[in-house]
């Protein structure tokens, strides 16, 4: 579903900054109904090779593909529409704090154009599916953590999209909460057959859902494969020092 | 009490100064509220960054600003003369209000934008908004409460401005004030025009806080 192939991100130098690669000949394959793990230390660009897959950057050189098709060559609008079927959500959620539960779900709805009743329908049953239908009157702020994030993933599966991009999606939440969200994802991606590409800082994150990870250093994948090979013999040492504190017994 | 109160003339005045400090306050949001987005949109690495554009309005702005206000007003006065054919009353003085004021206004609704997390603005990329989406229901939705407050401060400004502008030529209750109160020796005129400014100034603040309260949901 997804070819990443040589793909090298720089982002140039500023007046005062050097350049930064950020993504150094990068080769991946996620395949339809992954959810694939990226972890890595602060700064090993694990945002940047998600971000090229929805086109929010364009890599300096290599090719990536999405669903077949070629993501450079696509026009401006031809990536708006493509990226209307990719879901994403984020650490601080970046709800609308103007708009309510309910009409932040509605906000992908009416950039896909769709009409005022699809978009009263569609929400109840985004709102339902996550456990949020009564508060849907409600605003971000008045809302916990958990709860916003649930209003974040029903929001990315407004347009039905083939692909959630998750960055450190609960990286903000206290274990319990991250748990129920952890659940959440993988409900949506065995329910509804949505591939899923997460970034977490916690090995504990990828031994709950991934079936796929790559570890990441400095702009480079270190270590990838199925999850359980990558537990239960780590290569690298970066590997090695992520899955230290995860206590060996449940993993074999 | 009040005997030397010419009624009829401080309400015509009132009318005179709320129909400068209205149509002007319209005026300057219509124009600020454009030039302060393009000002944000147009920096580096924001929607539309073009550095010609954004250098140039900051530099146009920064002038507008920089001279004082009263000086503004008569370098402008002609104007009015140029525009609607005189320089005098309420609605010419609308104008130089309004172009003293656009700048002013500009600046607030950046800083406004400038507040809205840059993490949202992104979540509408990653939904597929285009540019003028992410403007209107990201950019303008999210800093509502604080460009109501700007409009808030502007207007109140802008009471204050219209009684300089009243002094030469546009009348309205600073022109009231200084010919029929100050200069001519009546107090009680002189307190009457102060007093209903004042009240003026109180009553759009109320509003704007209520409004401003109210589409607040940070
Ligand atoms: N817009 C940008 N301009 C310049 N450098 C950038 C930009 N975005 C990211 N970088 C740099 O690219 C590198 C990778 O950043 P990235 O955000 O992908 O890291 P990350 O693995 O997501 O880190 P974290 O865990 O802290 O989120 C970092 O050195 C960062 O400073
Ligand atoms: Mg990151």
């Amino acid at each position: 579903m997804i070819q990443i192939e040589q793909v090298t991100k720089r982002y140039p130098a500023k007046q005062r900054e050097r350049e930064v690669i950020a993504l150094q000949e990068i080769d991946l394959q996620i395949e339809k109904g992954d959810i694939f793990g990226i972890v890595g230390y602060s700064g090993a660009g694990k945002s940047t090779l998600l971000r090229l897959l929805n086109g929010l950057e364009k890599p300096t050189s290599g090719s990536i593909h999405v669903n077949g098709k070629k993501l450079a060559v696509l026009s401006d609008g031809e990536l708006r529409v493509l990226r209307q079927k990719i879901g994403m959500i984020f650490q601080h959620y970046h709800l609308l704090w103007s708009r309510t539960v309910r009409e932040n779900v509605a906000f992908p709805l009416e950039i896909a154009g769709k009409t005022k009743r699809e978009i009263e329908q569609r929400t109840e049953e985004l709102l339902r599916r996550v456990g949020l239908w009564e508060r849907k009157d409600a605003y971000p702020s008045e809302l916990s953590g958990g709860q916003k994030q649930r209003v974040g993933i029903a929001r990315a599966l407004a347009n039905d999209p083939f692909l959630l991009l998750c960055d450190e999606a609960t990286s903000a939440l206290d274990p319990e909460t991250t748990t129920s969200i952890l659940q959440l994802i993988k409900e949506i991606n065995q329910e509804m057959g949505i591939t899923v590409a997460l970034i977490t800082h916690e090995m504990s994150v990828v031994d709950a859902i991934c079936n796929k990870v790559a570890v990441m250093e400095t702009g480079s994948i270190v270590e990838l494969g199925e999850v359980k090979q990558v537990f239960r013999e780590p290569q690298h040492e970066v590997t090695k020092r992520f899955t230290e504190g995860l206590g060996g017994d449940h993993i074999a | 009490m009040l005997s030397q109160v010419d009624w009829e003339t401080v309400w015509q005045a009132t009318l005179d100064t709320l129909q400068m400090v209205g149509i002007s306050t319209l005026f300057t949001v219509l124009l600020g509220l454009p030039l302060g987005v393009l000002l944000v949109i147009t920096n580096r690495g924001h929607l539309w960054e073009n550095q010609v554009i954004h250098k140039s309005l900051a530099v146009v702005v920064n002038v507008f600003r920089g001279v004082p206000f009263i000086v503004l007003i008569l370098l402008l006065f002609p104007l009015s003369t140029f525009l609607i054919g005189t320089s005098l009353g309420p609605t010419a003085a609308t104008i130089p209000l309004t172009v003293a004021a656009a700048p002013f206004f500009a600046r607030m609704v950046e800083t406004a934008l400038l507040e809205v997390d840059r993490g949202t603005l992104e979540a509408a990329h990653a939904m597929g908004a285009n540019r003028f989406t992410m403007i209107r229901k990201v950019l303008l939705a999210e800093s509502l409460p604080a460009i109501i407050s700007g409009i808030t401060v502007t207007c109140v400004s802008l009471i204050g401005y219209s009684a300089f502008a009243g002094i030469v030529g546009g009348g309205g209750l600073g022109d009231v004030a200084l010919r029929v109160g100050f200069q001519s020796f009546n107090n009680e005129m002189l307190l009457v025009c102060s007093f209903i400014l004042v009240a003026i100034v109180q009553i759009v603040q109320w509003i704007g806080d209520a409004i401003s309260r109210k589409v607040d949901h940070r």
